[in-house]
C-alpha cells in the first residue's frame, strides 16, 4: 500500500515533468484563426460599376485580407435600386453574418432591415450613406450636409457672391444627395445675391443628363453650376465643354473619376469635392470586424472630403487620393 | 527544536542547492541564448534586406543602362527621329515589361518622339512637369523621381518612376537639346521587394531618402489612404543596420540598407514575436524546464537520501527487537559501506552478548547441580550411621547372617551410589540400588513392610538418573509406612510405553498426603522443615534439567490409602554425547 502510493507519486511527477518538458520544446503557437473562426462579413454596396464603388470594394478587400475575414459582396443591378437592395439585405440577414456593411440607396425603406438586424444582434455598419431609420452600430462617411454647405461656400467664392446658380442633382441621389442639397440650400440663405434659377435632375445616362444641362444653360443665364453627384458632375462638365462655356460658367462638383479628373485638368470645372473611397471600404470592414468581436466602437466616424482643383490635383498628397495605385 | 530526519535534511538541502545552481545556469543560458538569437535574427534580417537592396540596385542600374543605351541610340542617329530610329528604340524598350513609356521633348516642351505612340493630354504643359524641371536643373545628370502619377497621356494615369536627363539629338539635320524621359512602373520593384521572408508576416518597403516618401510598400494603398503609418523617421535617421522599434503594439525589428545609386532605402520589418524573440515564450519554456528539473531533483534526492536513511531505519528496527528480547535477529548487512559496517559491528556485539548470556545460564545450571549433588551427598551419613548401628546390634545379638546380608546390601548400595562418579546409570542398576536400600531398611524396621518389583525387562537397558528412586522410597517409608500401624507394602513398577517413555511408579499403602500438601508438592512449591517434600522436589528438578520440562514427577495420594508417585522420562540409551554434556564429568 505504502509502496504503491509512493510509486504513484513518482509516476505523477514523471508525467508532470514529461508534460512540462514537452510543452517547453513545443510552444503552442497562439493560432488566431483557430481560436476565433473567420468572421463572415456581408457587404451591400450601391453599385458595382462605378469607379467610386470599385475603390470602396478595393478598400474592403484590403481590410479583409488584413483582418483575415471573409467578405460576401452584394450589390443591386443598378445604382438607386432600392427594392433590389432591400431584397438582397433580407437574404443577407437570413444567412446570419457576423456583421453587415450597408451603403444604402434609401433611408426610410431600410427601417425593417435594420430592425431585423437588431433583433438578430447583427452589427450594422452604414458606409457612405447615413441611415437614420433604425439602429446602426456606426456610420462611416462624410457629413454630407456640411459638405453641401462647403460646396455652396466654394461656389459663392467663385461667383464673387453674386449670380445665377444651376443645381444639377441626380435622380437616384439617395441619402447623400438629399443631405448635400439640404446643406446647399441652408448655406444659400447667407448669400442674398445668389439665386438658384433652375434645378436639373439627371438619370444615370450621362448623355441625356448633358442635354438637360445644355437645355437649361441655353434657356437662362447661368453663372455657376453646382453638381451634387458623380453623374451630374460629369454631365455638367461635358455640357460646359460642349458649349465651350467653362470660362464663363463656374462649376463645383462632387466625387472623382478618371473622366472627371481629366475634365478638371482641362479646366471645365473649378473644384471637386472628393472623399477617399478606398478608406471608406477599408474602415467599414475594420469596424465591422471590431463590432463583430464585440468591441465598443464609436457611433460615427466622419471622413473628410478634400477640395481638389486644377492647381493642387497633382500634389503628391492628392495624387495618392485621386489615383489609386494599381498593383 | 524539532529534530529533522537525515532524509529530510538531505532532500531539502540537495534540492535547494541544485535548484540554485540550475537557476544560475538557466539565467546565464537564457541571457546568452536570447542575445544570440537576437543577433542571429538581426543578422538574418539584415542579410535579406541587403540582398533585396542589391537586387534593387542591380535593377536600377540595368534601367539606367537601358536609359543610357536609349540615349546613345538617339545621340548616334544622324537623320533625327525617323521611323526606323523609333522602331529601334521601340524594340529596345519592348524587351522590358516594366517600361511604361519613352518620351523625347525639346526644351520648349514639344514632343519629338513618343513611345508607345499615344495622344498627349490636351491640357498638358510640359514645362510645368517635375521631371522636365529637374532634368533642366541637373543639366547632364540623370535624375530619378519619386513615384508619381504620370500626367502625360490622356485617359491614362499610371504610377511610375521617371528617369529624365537633358540630351542632345539631331532634328531635321540640326543638333538640338531636349529632355529624354523614361517611365518605369513598379512591377519589378514589387517583385524584388516581395521576395523577402521576414518571419510570417514581415515585409520590406522602400523609402526615398531626401523626403521620406514611401516609394514602395506591399500595402501601398493603405499607406496612401493614411490608414496605416510606418515609422519612417527611424528609418531615415539610420543609414544601415538593425534596430528595434517598440513604439507600435507589436515590437518590430527594423533592418535598413541603402540603395546607393538612387538614394532609396530598403526597410525590412520583422515582428519580434515571430522571430521567437519575445522573451515571454523563451522564459516560459525555460521556467517549465526549471520546474521539471526541480521536480526530478526532488524525487531523485528523495530516493538517494532514502537509500542512505533506509538501512539506518532498518537497523533501528532490528535494535528495537533486542529491546523486546529477540536476541537471535541479526542485522542485515546491506546499504552503504558505513551502514554495513555498523550493522556488522552490531551483529558482533550481539554475538558477544549472546555468548555471555549463555555462559551465565550454564553457570547457573551448574551451580544448581552442585547444590543438588551436595544434597544428595547429605543423605548418606545419616543413613550410614543408622545402618551401621543396626549391623552392630545384629552382631552383638549374634545374628551374624543378618549382619552379613545387611553389610552386603550396604556395600552394593554404595558401589552403585558411587558408580565412578557418574550421574547417569542404567535402570537396572538403579533398581538394584533401590532394592539393596529396601533390603537394608526392611531389616532395620524388622519387617514392618514388604516390597515388590514389577519390572518390564525391556526398560532395563535404558539409562536413568542416579539415585532418583531411593529418595522416593525413603520418603514413602518415613512418611507413609512408619506412621502407619498396618504392615506396609512398597511397590516399584517400571514400564516402557509406546512413546518410548520410561514410566516408573513408586506406590506405598501408607498414610497418604493431605490434599493441600499434595497440591503444593505437585506445583513444586512444597518445602517443609523436615524435608519430606525436598527429596521429591530434587528428583523432579533433576529429571527436568536433564530431560526437559515436559518430563518429571507426579504425585497422587489418598489419606489412609497410600501414595503413588509417577516418574516419566524418555527412553535414552547411554551415549558418549550425553556423557560429554554432563557437567559432573567435566568437574
Amino acid at each position: 500500500m505504502h509502496n504503491l502510493k509512493e510509486w504513484s507519486i513518482v509516476f505523477v511527477c514523471v508525467l508532470i515533468c514529461g508534460a512540462l518538458i514537452y510543452s517547453a520544446f513545443h510552444p503552442s503557437e497562439p493560432d488566431h484563426v483557430a481560436v476565433d473562426h473567420q468572421k463572415n462579413i456581408a457587404v451591400l454596396l450601391r453599385s458595382s460599376t462605378d469607379d467610386y464603388w470599385n475603390y470602396v470594394r478595393k478598400g474592403a478587400d484590403n481590410a479583409a485580407l488584413e483582418y483575415d475575414v471573409t467578405l460576401q459582396l452584394h450589390f443591386p443591378e443598378h445604382d438607386g435600386d432600392v427594392e433590389g437592395q432591400i431584397r438582397i439585405a433580407n437574404t443577407i440577414l437570413a444567412s446570419n453574418p457576423d456583421a453587415i456593411i450597408i451603403a444604402a440607396n434609401s433611408d426610410k425603406e431600410f427601417a425593417e432591415v435594420l430592425e431585423e438586424a437588431n433583433r438578430r444582434r447583427i452589427p450594422v455598419i452604414a458606409v457612405d450613406s447615413k441611415l437614420t431609420s433604425g439602429v446602426t452600430t456606426t456610420y462611416i462617411g462624410s457629413d454630407n450636409e456640411a459638405y453641401g454647405q462647403e460646396a455652396m461656400k466654394e461656389m459663392a467664392k467663385l461667383l464673387n457672391y453674386e449670380g445665377n446658380l444651376l443645381v444639377v442633382d441626380y435622380m437616384h441621389a439617395g441619402i447623400n444627395g438629399e443631405a448635400r442639397e439640404k446643406g446647399v440650400y441652408e448655406e444659400l440663405k447667407n448669400y442674398n445675391e445668389i439665386e438658384v434659377v433652375s434645378t436639373a435632375v439627371c438619370s444615370k445616362d450621362v448623355d441625356e443628363c448633358k442635354q438637360i444641362v445644355i437645355k437649361n444653360l441655353k434657356e437662362r443665364k447661368v453663372d455657376g453650376i453646382l453638381a451634387l453627384m458623380t453623374t451630374s458632375s460629369i454631365s455638367s462638365a461635358l455640357a460646359l465643354k460642349e458649349l465651350n462655356a467653362s470660362s464663363d460658367i463656374k462649376m463645383v462638383g462632387f466625387d472623382s473619376s478618371i473622366q472627371l479628373l481629366e475634365l478638371l485638368q482641362e479646366g471645365q470645372m473649378e473644384s471637386l469635392f472628393v472623399q477617399n473611397a478606398f478608406s471608406l471600404g477599408y474602415l467599414s470592414v475594420q469596424y465591422a470586424v471590431q463590432a463583430a468581436n464585440g468591441q465598443n466602437i464609436s457611433t460615427s466616424y466622419l471622413r473628410d472630403m478634400t477640395i481638389v482643383n486644377k492647381d493642387n490635383m497633382f500634389w503628391l498628397k492628392n495624387q495618392k487620393l485621386l489615383y489609386p495605385v494599381v498593383q | 527544536m524539532k529534530r529533522r530526519s537525515i532524509q529530510f535534511i538531505l532532500t531539502v538541502s540537495f534540492s535547494l542547492f541544485s535548484v540554485f545552481i540550475i537557476t544560475i545556469i538557466g539565467l546565464t543560458l537564457y541571457s546568452q541564448f536570447s542575445s544570440n538569437t537576437k543577433e542571429n535574427a538581426s543578422r538574418n534580417a539584415q542579410q535579406i534586406i541587403d540582398q533585396v537592396s542589391y537586387n534593387l540596385a542591380d535593377y536600377i542600374k540595368s534601367t539606367m543602362d537601358l536609359y543610357h543605351m536609349l540615349h546613345h541610340t538617339i545621340n548616334s542617329s544622324e537623320e533625327g527621329m525617323q521611323s526606323d530610329e523609333l522602331w529601334k528604340l521601340q524594340s529596345m524598350i519592348s524587351s522590358r515589361s516594366d517600361v511604361v513609356s519613352l518620351t523625347l521633348v525639346d526644351l520648349q516642351g514639344s514632343p519629338i518622339a513618343l513611345l508607345p505612340n499615344v495622344n498627349l493630354k490636351e491640357s498638358l504643359i510640359v514645362e510645368d512637369e517635375t521631371w522636365f524641371k529637374t532634368a533642366l536643373e541637373k543639366d547632364g545628370y540623370l535624375s530619378i523621381s519619386v513615384p508619381h502619377v504620370q500626367n502625360l497621356y490622356s485617359q491614362k494615369y499610371e504610377w511610375v518612376v521617371s528617369l529624365s536627363k537633358t540630351i542632345t539629338f539631331m532634328n531635321d539635320g540640326q543638333l538640338e537639346q531636349g529632355v529624354l524621359l523614361l517611365d518605369v512602373n513598379f512591377k519589378r520593384i514589387q517583385e524584388l521587394s516581395e521576395r523577402v521572408s521576414l518571419g510570417k508576416s514581415g515585409y520590406a518597403y522602400i523609402i526615398e531618402e531626401s523626403g521620406g516618401n514611401i516609394v514602395y510598400h506591399p500595402q501601398i494603398e493603405i499607406i496612401y489612404a493614411d490608414l496605416k503609418q510606418e515609422n519612417v523617421e527611424l528609418a531615415l535617421k539610420q543609414t544601415y543596420g538593425s534596430f528595434i522599434d517598440q513604439s507600435g503594439p507589436r515590437a518590430k525589428m527594423i533592418s535598413i540598407q541603402s540603395i546607393s545609386n538612387v538614394g532609396w532605402k530598403v526597410v525590412g520589418i520583422s515582428y519580434m514575436d515571430e522571430l521567437g524573440l519575445t522573451n515571454t515564450d523563451l522564459s516560459i519554456a525555460l521556467i517549465k524546464i526549471l520546474i521539471a528539473l526541480a521536480i526530478i531533483l526532488l524525487v531523485v534526492s528523495n530516493l538517494i537520501s532514502r537509500q542512505i536513511s533506509k538501512p539506518i531505519k532498518k537497523l533501528e528496527v532490528t535494535m528495537r527487537g533486542i529491546e523486546r528480547g529477540e536476541f537471535n535477529v541479526a542485522a542485515k548487512s546491506d546499504g552503504p559501506l558505513e551502514i554495513k559496517n555498523l550493522g556488522d559491528r552490531y551483529n558482533i556485539m550481539l554475538g558477544t552478548i549472546r555468548t555471555l548470556m549463555n555462559k551465565i545460564v550454564s553457570e547457573q545450571e551448574s551451580k544448581r547441580k552442585y547444590e543438588l549433588d551436595a544434597l544428595q551427598a547429605q543423605i548418606n551419613p545419616h543413613f550410614l550411621y543408622n545402618t551401621l548401628n543396626t549391623v552392630v546390634r545384629m552382631i552383638s545379638s549374634k545374628r551374624n547372617d543378618d549382619a552379613v546380608t545387611m553389610i552386603t546390601a550396604l556395600s552394593k548400595l554404595f558401589r552403585i551410589s558411587l558408580s565412578k562418579g557418574e550421574s547417569l546409570i542404567l535402570i537396572s542398576e538403579e533398581i538394584e540400588h533401590v532394592r539393596n536400600y529396601l533390603i537394608i531398611q526392611q531389616m532395620r524396621f524388622k519387617n514392618k513392610f514388604d516390597f515388590q518389583f514389577r519390572i518390564d525387562e525391556r526398560a532395563l537397558g535404558y539409562i536413568s538418573l542416579k539415585l532418583i528412586l531411593q529418595p522416593l522410597v525413603e520418603n514413602a517409608l518415613e512418611y507413609g509406612i512408619e506412621p502407619s500401624v498396618d504392615k506396609g507394602l512398597i511397590e516399584v513398577e517400571v514400564t516402557i510405553n509406546e512413546k518410548d517413555e520410561i514410566k516408573i511408579i513408586v506406590r506405598d499403602n501408607g498414610v497418604g498426603i493431605r490434599e493441600n500438601q499434595l497440591k503444593a508438592i505437585n506445583a513444586g512449591k512444597y518445602r517443609s522443615s523436615s524435608g519430606s517434600g525436598v527429596g521429591m522436589k530434587n528428583v523432579n528438578e533433576r529429571i527436568k534439567l536433564y530431560f526437559g520440562e515436559q518430563y518429571g514427577l507426579f504425585v497422587d495420594s489418598e489419606l489412609e490409602e497410600g501414595t503413588t508417585i509417577y516418574i516419566t522420562f524418555p527412553a535414552v540409551i547411554q551415549s558418549s554425547t550425553v556423557k560429554e554434556e554432563d557437567p559432573y564429568a567435566q568437574s
